[in-house]
């Protein structure tokens, strides 16, 4: 087109009109494309904090609703449908749990504390130590986890005939399981969470069937369970579990990234004078419990080896006179590696 | 006759065939291949159905576990002993001892252990059911000796259970602890 027009002498301011509009055009172009792609990485951006808003709405939901619904719990083939009322008020959080098909089975907690009654007999049983929620994790600890998950949105969906928000939480790494979570947009509670294996697929799911918000608290749920003395529910009373600052001789030598000592405590072993060590790993959402325990030659038999567990995996070693297990909702090569890890420097600590 | 065929798989699927009839259709499903693939298609629909899809599926799945039958140099079978049942003459179920936590969940709920018979010249390398078909696809997984766990005793068993308990009472929650207590209810002694 410039050819034709350059012969034609008259036409030559058209053609440097025709040239500088080209130009414009290229520029225009340019700035288009600049702002397309800041505005694609803003987007994203957008999209991770908007991800970690929904995150932070879920952890805190169950704070400030009351509700009851159904759900179903799947884990491999085992499918059972149970029911849930949920309350908050001026008395904290209290909520019951119930199974809807087979033997009845019932949870009811409270401050920390949970009644669990199941085939006609009940224990009563405490938490122990520091909340672990992920509504008490800091920004700066929430960065951590980000490190060895990605966050993403999975887009709307719909649970219990109510809007959701999906939000996947991918491992960047094989040591740990991923999670697909259905929050309801309204509310923030998770109605439906699929644990994820290491092939992407869901080895435990929750799945809400109906669920509705309450007003107001339900008769049944008004007065705070009366628990009794925890410690009375124990046969053998209370158990002494302890702290400790160290790792009394023992050292983890190698985890997956991201993985920190988080926990150490010593607890008496059941029906013994003994104590056994529990080292708790973590990587934030992902937990990893070391067991160290003198063996006992009278009844113990020593676990070698790699175990499935449901969800669990399980790895045992013997290292001198101990016996050394790992165990942790995270893949085989997970509590493989730290178990292969574990060393003793100064013999005889544990008693 | 194919029509007629297809429909009494679908029929022998839904559970509606009894006695002679589901009889002679299992015999025709296993003379033919192609009624057998059939049979694959419909459980893919009724999967796709029931939105149960798994991220892949492979066609060739059910022939290869089949290959690797026929090509199997006769190993002893695991036995695949629920460990609940060697607790029947306990006096309390375990779950009732102090160390039992909130969350017996993982525990109680999972422990459906692989006791293995390790007399004579059983290689190790046995795994358990879920594990064994990721291998067969080829799925890029971390290099992992498994060797089964030696479980033979209630004792040991019962040890491992405290120790799952005792972990689940210091696992991260996301929110609440409705998992923790969906793992406890979910929990089938029978399992």
């Amino acid at each position: 087109m410039s050819v034709s027009l350059s012969k034609l002498g008259r036409a030559r301011p058209l053609f440097f009109f025709v040239r500088w509009v080209s130009k414009a055009v290229a520029y225009l172009w340019g700035a288009v494309l600049l702002l397309v792609v800041s505005a694609s990485t803003a987007r994203a951006a957008d999209t991770a904090a908007e991800v970690r808003q929904w995150l932070d709405k879920m952890s805190h939901s169950s704070q400030k609703i009351n509700f009851e619904g159904t759900f179903v719990y799947r884990r491999g083939d085992q499918v059972t449908a149970m029911k849930i009322v949920h309350v908050a008020d001026e008395n904290g959080e209290r909520e019951k749990l119930s199974s809807l098909n087979g033997p009845v089975r019932e949870i009811i907690r409270e401050r920390g504390v949970a009644r669990i009654t199941m085939d006609k007999k009940s224990v009563v049983i405490e938490k122990r130590g520091a909340s672990r929620s992920l509504a008490s994790k800091t920004p700066e600890q929430i960065d951590q986890i980000e490190k060895f998950y990605s966050f993403s949105s999975g887009g709307e969906s719909r649970a219990a005939s109510r809007p959701v928000r999906v939000v996947n939480i991918v491992p960047r790494d094989a040591y740990r399981y991923g999670y697909r979570v259905s929050l309801d947009q309204q509310t923030g509670t998770m109605l439906q969470s699929d644990l994820l294996n290491e092939e992407g697929v869901p080895i435990e799911q929750v799945m809400f069937i109906t669920f509705d918000l309450l007003d107001k608290v339900p008769p049944t749920m008004r007065e705070p369970a009366r628990h009794g003395d925890p410690a009375s529910a124990h046969p053998d009373g209370p158990q002494v579990s302890q702290p400790l600052p160290g790792g009394e001789g023992w050292k983890v030598g190698k985890m997956p990234g991201g993985f920190i000592l988080a926990e150490h405590y010593r607890h008496q072993v059941p029906h013994s004078q003994a104590f056994m060590n529990h080292m708790v790993l973590s990587d934030g959402l992902a937990s990893v419990s070391v067991f160290i325990e003198k063996n006992n030659p009278h009844h113990a038999s020593p676990f070698v080896g790699v175990s499935r567990m449901g969800v669990a995996n399980a790895y045992g070693t013997r290292i001198n006179d101990y016996q050394v297990t790992v165990v942790g909702e995270v893949p085989v090569a997970t509590v493989e590696m730290i178990g292969k890890s574990i060393k003793h420097h100064s013999p005889g600590a544990v008693k | 006759m194919t029509e007629k065929l297809n429909e009494k798989v679908s029929a022998l699927m839904d559970g509606d065939l009894a006695g002679s009839d589901a009889q002679d259709v299992i015999h025709d499903l296993k003379q033919s291949a192609e009624l057998r693939q059939c049979w694959e298609r419909y459980h893919l629909i009724g999967d796709a159905l029931r939105n149960n899809l798994p991220p892949v599926v492979r066609h060739d799945l059910a022939s290869r576990i089949s290959a690797a039958i026929e090509a199997d140099t006769s190993q002893p079978l695991p036995t695949v002993v629920p460990f609940v049942s060697r607790q029947k003459n306990k006096p309390a179920p375990f779950f009732l001892k102090p160390l039992a936590g909130l969350a017996i969940a993982a525990s109680v709920a999972a422990v459906a252990v692989v006791s293995f018979d390790m007399g004579g010249d059983v290689a190790p390398a046995v795994q358990t059911m879920a594990a064994a078909p990721a291998q067969m696809q080829g799925v890029n997984r971390l290099p992992v000796s498994v060797t089964p766990l030696v479980v033979d005793e209630a004792a040991a068993q019962s040890r491992l259970n405290d120790y799952l308990v005792n972990h689940s009472q210091y696992s991260t929650v996301m929110q609440g602890e409705m998992l923790p207590s969906a793992r406890i209810v979910g929990y089938n002694p029978n399992e």
